[in-house]
């Protein structure tokens, strides 16, 4: 208990509670309410917190507009290939919503955009079509990427709902529509409100998406105004810094807060004891409409940007005409063997993600023992200090331990690989104790006793019995940690340091400074491998994790 | 209150036959088992008669009117065909009051709220439940769930009642305690019952008539009487 206790406080607990120590001190140590000041009387950071709370509003309002009716087609309708649209929906839930921007700027940047290049062609307009770099674009890119929270929570609950509650309604005379309204909607209800306030954390919370597309059209936001103030650097900077992430604290704990509450309000449980079929719609004539819909819809949204970023990696230079003599490998060349940089990124970030992995799954393991097998008092609090890192966004994490380990404190690791570690390992801790826990629940406690019977102490235990039957769930645990820190961007953006770029980094600088081929052919490299190591995970763990 | 016919009743899903050759006529008022082992087509018959399956051939008359005809291209959807029917899992709607419950199929037919007052407040005390409307069904026992389930079926007085092995997921003292009940109940409302269930003792005690099933077929139609004589037959 006592070292990944004292392990989580000074990683976690302390650097989290310096943010909020940062902001109610003035920089004499009195105590002040600056942070408040700071907000308010700053127009700039006061749009920004405006920006941040009505983006994630409208992000919410489109991706449940989005998520419900596809949950609904692929688990309660006769249509075509419905399993495979449900993988296919998911996908964008995989994708680093950074590369994600970065293809909807390939599609409708203002001037270069692909489909805004054809519309202005056609009508001989000087007029785009859609300005991505716009309030309206972070909303569109957000919804298209963060709709698979709903979609998921949601087709789960159509999936899961017993089919007699509806046949009953039936039997007591309501038609298909009012069934719908007074039994299906209400019970599915918790579901979409769950899956909503997902969509709203990640919205808030996120950087990419702002950064690539809303900094470009001047529409700052929390993340990226913290982001900023980081960069102009000094006191002032950090300071600032500090008081924009209490306010983006504050507003994804709220909306925890409420999803909470929510849930406890609907104490009730749909979930039926055996398999069962579901009720299907038969589509009828509508069938191939719907099939066609969701089939442009894939194309869309996800084909036409995917497409278009390796596209763009594969040509000379950005802009040029896309004919057979313009296709070269010359941009992988370069990223993969030439430059320096990119080199130096792609080995820090395999560095990072390999060692920040296999701690997590360490550390994660033993905190999910202490929590599901034993009745220490106080292991309520390490589970809560556990998930903290991931429950509260990647900026204020980040923004905590600079405040921490920037030299303030005896410690100095600004600048070093080592606060990125730290970062990393504490970031995606959650993952591990939850996985590993699932797994943990599942095997019964008389197999463990039987061990200790045997004469087996608790370490050999541990090794020779408990190991070996949760080992499916340390794989995935340390998969879904290695996956998301190898195309790290929110985090590391703060703290890396010249000697220590890491590959989301390298992908958002190229970007950010037009060398959009080098972009593109690095971010390919990083879907292919996020793909890959999908496949690998469910091949390993037997289908259980992974898409 | 009305008859029930099935005649050349048969099912298919996919390649499986679950059901074939059913024909049986229930008379108005009578108690009717369909007894069988798990997989013998009992529920999917009870849910071709419901409206939920569509017979891949056959004709289903309740009363006089045509519910379900291939050949004619008749299929009268659940609601249009007043069945009263309780689930093998009760669903109750959990975000619903136990009155809200039982007030729905009344809901749907439009009554005025006082004379659904009424009717709740009797179909409450007729299944034993005075006093529990405002309730929320996680707030009740899988026994009182059920009660709830038979008021809700019975507060719009169907022409035929199906239960789909209703007693199933209850204990054993509760179960036979509800046996009478349901019988009680026929007898006060008249209703046509098909009882759907696997347990022989159950069938026995509570049916008019028995009607056994074995792999899509049926096996025998006897009064109670006359299938216990011929019991030794394997189930």
């Amino acid at each position: 208990m006592g070292v990944p206790a004292l392990l989580l406080v000074l990683v976690v607990a302390f650097p989290i509670s310096l943010i909020f120590v940062q902001g109610i001190l003035s920089e004499e140590g009195t105590l002040t309410l600056g942070f408040l000041q700071r907000i308010f009387e700053v127009r700039s950071n006061y749009m920004s917190l405006m920006n941040t709370l009505t983006i994630s509003l409208l992000t919410v309002f489109f991706t449940v507009l989005i998520g419900c009716p596809l949950a609904w087609l692929v688990t309660r309708t006769d249509m075509p290939l419905k399993g495979f649209f449900k993988t296919l929906f998911i996908i964008p839930y995989m994708i680093p919503p950074f590369i994600g921007a970065i293809a909807w700027g390939f599609l409708l940047s203002p001037r270069t955009g692909f489909i805004n290049k054809w519309f202005m062609g056609l009508f001989d307009s000087t007029i785009p079509l859609f300005n991505l770099y716009s309030y309206w674009g972070v909303v569109l890119v957000m919804s298209l990427y963060f709709y698979p929270y709903v979609f998921i929570t949601v087709a789960g609950a159509l999936e899961r709902m017993d089919p007699s509650l509806e046949e009953a309604a039936r039997s007591s005379g309501s038609g298909r529509f009012r069934v719908a309204r007074d039994i299906t909607l209400p019970l599915v209800a918790p579901s979409i409100t769950a899956g909503a306030l997902l969509v709203f954390i990640a919205a808030c919370s996120n950087f990419g998406i702002p950064a690539l597309i809303g900094t470009e059209g001047r529409i700052y936001v929390l993340t990226t105004r913290i982001f900023y103030y980081i960069y102009s650097g000094g006191f002032e900077g950090l300071q600032m810094a500090s008081s924009l992430s209490i306010f983006l604290v504050i507003t994804s704990a709220l909306a925890l807060l409420a999803n909470r509450w929510y849930l406890r309000k609907k104490q009730f449980t749909i979930i039926a004891g055996k398999s069962m079929r579901p009720n299907v719609v038969l589509l009828g004539k509508y069938r191939t409409p719907f099939f066609i819909g969701c089939c442009l819809f894939i194309i869309a949204t996800m084909v036409a940007p995917l497409l278009c970023i390796v596209l763009i990696s594969l040509l000379k230079a950005y802009g040029v005409a896309i004919e057979w003599k313009n296709f070269t490998l010359a941009n992988y060349k370069f990223i993969l063997f030439e430059y320096e940089l990119t080199r130096a990124s792609i080995w820090n970030s395999i560095k990072l993600s390999l060692t920040a992995a296999t701690v997590l799954t360490v550390v994660g393991s033993l905190i999910a023992y202490i929590i599901v097998r034993t009745k220490l008092t106080g292991r309520r609090i390490l589970e809560f200090l556990s998930t903290l890192p991931y429950s509260i966004p990647g900026t204020v994490l980040a923004i905590g331990m600079i405040l921490a380990f920037s030299g303030k404190f005896g410690i100095n690791l600004y600048n070093t690989i080592w606060i990125l570690l730290i970062a990393y390992t504490a970031r995606y801790m959650a993952f591990a104790v939850k996985s590993v826990g699932a797994s943990l629940e599942q095997v019964h406690m008389s197999l463990e006793e039987a061990a200790r019977i045997s004469g087996a102490g608790w370490t050999k235990t541990f090794r020779d019995i408990v190991v070996p039957l949760v080992r499916p769930g340390l794989i995935a645990a340390w998969f879904l940690g290695f996956m998301p820190m190898l195309r790290e961007l929110t985090v590391s953006v703060l703290l890396f340091g010249p000697e220590t770029r890491t590959i989301g980094v390298a992908v958002y600088e190229f970007q950010d400074a037009g060398y959009y081929d080098s972009a593109a052919a690095l971010a390919t490299c990083v879907l292919i491998v996020i793909f890959a190591g999908n496949f690998l995970m469910k091949r390993i763990t037997g289908g259980a994790f992974g898409f | 209150m009305a008859t029930v016919r099935l005649i050349g009743i048969r099912k298919e899903f996919g390649d499986v036959v679950a059901v074939d050759q059913f024909t049986v006529d229930i008379a108005d008022g009578e108690f009717v088992s369909f007894l069988g082992p798990s997989g013998c087509g009992k529920t999917t018959t009870l849910r071709m008669i419901a409206g939920f399956d569509m017979p891949t051939s056959g004709d289903i008359f309740i009363g006089d009117a045509l519910m379900s005809s291939v050949e004619r291209n008749i299929f009268a959807a659940p609601e249009e065909r007043n069945i009263g029917m309780v689930f093998q899992n009760y669903a109750v709607w959990p975000h619903m009051t136990v009155f809200d419950n039982i007030a729905y199929p009344l809901k749907i037919k439009k009554e005025k709220r006082n004379i659904r007052q009424n009717k709740v407040e009797q179909s409450l005390s007729l299944v034993g439940l005075e006093g529990f409307g405002e309730r929320y069904p996680h707030q009740l026992s899988g026994g009182q769930q059920q009660r709830v389930a038979l008021a809700r079926a019975l507060i719009m007085n169907p022409e035929v009642m199906l239960l789909d092995e209703p007693l199933s997921n209850l204990d054993a003292k509760l179960r036979e305690e509800m046996r009478f009940e349901i019988k009680d109940l026929q007898k006060k409302t008249e209703v046509t019952i098909i009882y759907v269930t696997h347990d022989q003792a159950e069938a026995m005690v509570m049916s008019d008539r028995i009607v056994v099933m074995n792999a899509g077929y049926i096996q025998q139609v006897d009064s109670q009487r006359r299938y216990m004589r011929i019991l030794p037959i394997s189930l």
